[in-house]
């Protein structure tokens, strides 16, 4: 491939399922420079999908860096074999000399665990978690930690931020100017209406609705109590635990670096 | 400003740009701090303090070593007069329990013939026949010098340093706390006016040994952290590891070839290290 055929940078953003990598990647990917492809591998998983040679990626996508130089993509820790793919896709893209970064999105695993509850009863045709029984609890959280170990043990490869649900929610315009910050480009004032793309808007899942021009969070925390209290007994549940813990640290008081160390001391 | 510096130099470093709800628009230097913690360090200053082309800057080696808050309120190119502009920085520098001032060019100081513009090194002439037009000090002392003559280019010199200490003055009064001024430079206070390959001499540009004298008077403690000779600092790749030319042709086109991937400017990792160490032990 040409210098011409290369985006000038690459950013994979990427997450548990419900952890906001919507609503973050949609406000990552609204910036004008920016061209973004949500979740190509779990999309085509269907078909077999894997392709991570990056000539054959950019076709598959129609992709043009002519007015949009800077590529993101989105993926969700869902399969183990997506995240795979995603790094394999991101380490092709660097050693082909464009730079390349990775953004990791947490959330308080039992919030993501109701949210997922909440979207697989009310909204989503796939029926698949609609029960909370010890069970699936244990299943949902022992999915997490595989994954998570990947991303950790791939991530220093890149330049990475970690970027939590709650600290995005909580000051959406510095969190989304850090991220920008990245590539890096300054943050544009659309940006901070955090608007979901026209597929999204078409979606009943609330979870585009709440970032349709703000958000609005879903107030969990005496189910996740009685979740925790209820469970607590479940092996699975006491790393989800230490994994909420350690997302709920204070980002002024502990670095993306450590945090990442500590995360892959909790997943390895 | 920091965004500047992370886009030319990403494949070596990452600055881990952030920016506070109060402070929008401005780049501070990663990682994140709290600016209001009690019994802070802040510091302020130009690439220096925000640490161009160094992975730990000497503001963040005095919060570990002193396990103290600190406030990295460094910016590309700032001046004195760039924080008594803004209220909001100088309400942090108020509140601080010691503001850290590293030594800032005069060039950066807006007064005689030029206005200094977007911060970032970059003069604009306010009068004769360059009116309006906008230039880097360097060029646009050079021009000065050329088209408006020797002595004007004396008296603007004059005329920054006497500014440069009135700024100085304004900011202690208005900082209640601890007040250290650091010399961070290859030179010695006065062997940076050598004028022979640049009409603004060495860094920190045409501020002498008298005016740094006049500092204790305001209530600065000086710290004087020399580094001469300094090695050349190769910049490298931070995840191939092989050496990098930050300063590539596309970008940098009168920049010497072989100067594209050397740090021959910006304070090396050894000079912020020892910076540190000197601060620390006055600190302590």
């Amino acid at each position: 491939m040409t210098v011409t055929d290369m985006p000038k940078s690459f950013t994979l953003l990427i997450g548990p399922p419900r952890s906001g990598t919507t609503l973050i990647a949609n406000t990552f990917m609204s910036h004008s420079t920016v061209c973004g492809v949500h979740e190509p591998y779990q999309h085509g998983r269907a078909n077999g999908y894997g392709t991570t040679d990056f000539a054959d990626f950019k076709a598959d996508h129609s992709l043009d860096f002519t007015d949009t130089p800077n590529l993101a993509l989105k993926e969700t820790t869902t399969r183990l074999r997506n995240v795979e793919l995603s790094l394999e896709l991101a380490q092709n893209v660097q050693n082909s000399g464009t730079y390349t970064s990775l953004i990791l999105i947490l959330r308080c695993p039992f919030e993501a665990f109701l949210s997922q509850v909440e979207a697989s009863r009310d909204h989503w045709e796939e029926k698949k978690l609609t029960d909370i029984t010890e069970e699936s609890v244990a299943h949902f959280f022992d999915r997490q930690r595989a994954p998570l170990r990947l991303i950790c043990e791939n991530a220093r490869r890149f330049h990475f931020r970690i970027v939590s649900y709650d600290s995005f929610c909580a000051s959406p315009e510095t969190e989304t100017a850090r991220l920008m910050a990245l590539i890096p480009v300054p943050m544009e004032p659309h940006q901070k209406d955090l608007m979901p793309d026209a597929a999204g808007l078409a979606l009943p899942d609330p979870k585009f609705a709440s970032s349709r021009g703000g958000i609005t969070k879903t107030d969990r925390a005496m189910s996740v109590d009685h979740l925790i209290e209820t469970y607590q007994h479940v092996p699975s549940v006491k790393f989800a635990m230490a994994l909420r813990a350690l997302i709920a640290l204070d980002v002024k008081k502990i670095t993306d670096v450590e945090k990442l160390d500590a995360l892959t001391a909790l997943v390895l | 400003m920091g965004l500047g510096y992370q886009k030319t130099d990403r494949n070596a470093f990452d600055y881990d740009i952030w920016f506070d709800a109060g402070l929008p628009n401005l780049a501070l230097r990663g990682p994140q701090s709290d600016l209001h913690a009690d019994n802070r360090i802040s510091f302020i200053g130009a690439a220096q303090t925000f640490g161009r082309f160094v992975h730990d800057p000497f503001p963040r080696q005095v919060g570990q070593f002193l396990e103290r808050p600190i406030a990295n309120l460094g910016f590309s190119g700032a001046g004195v007069e760039f924080y008594l502009q803004r209220p909001k920085l100088m309400a942090l520098l108020a509140t601080s329990d010691t503001v850290v001032v590293q030594s800032m060019s005069a060039r950066s100081v807006s007064a005689g013939v030029f206005k200094t513009a977007r911060n970032n090194g970059v003069l604009c002439f306010q009068s004769g026949p360059r009116k309006g037009e906008s230039f880097m000090a360097q060029e646009a002392y050079r021009l000065l010098k050329i088209e408006y003559g020797e002595d004007a280019l004396i008296e603007q010199r004059k005329t920054v340093q006497e500014k440069w200490v009135e700024q100085h003055r304004d900011l202690a009064s208005q900082v209640p706390g601890r007040k250290v001024f650091l010399w961070l430079s290859n030179e010695a206070p006065g062997d940076n006016l050598d004028y022979g390959n640049s009409a603004i001499g060495k860094f920190p540009h045409m501020v002498s040994a008298e005016m740094v004298s006049e500092l204790p008077d305001m209530g600065f403690e000086v710290i004087e952290c020399i580094l001469n000779p300094e090695p050349v600092q190769i910049l490298v790749n931070d995840h191939s590891h092989v050496v990098e030319r930050v300063f590539d042709q596309q970008n940098f086109p009168n920049r010497p070839d072989n100067l594209r991937a050397l740090n021959v400017y910006y304070a090396s990792p050894a000079l912020h290290d020892k910076a540190a160490r000197m601060l620390c032990k006055a600190l302590l």
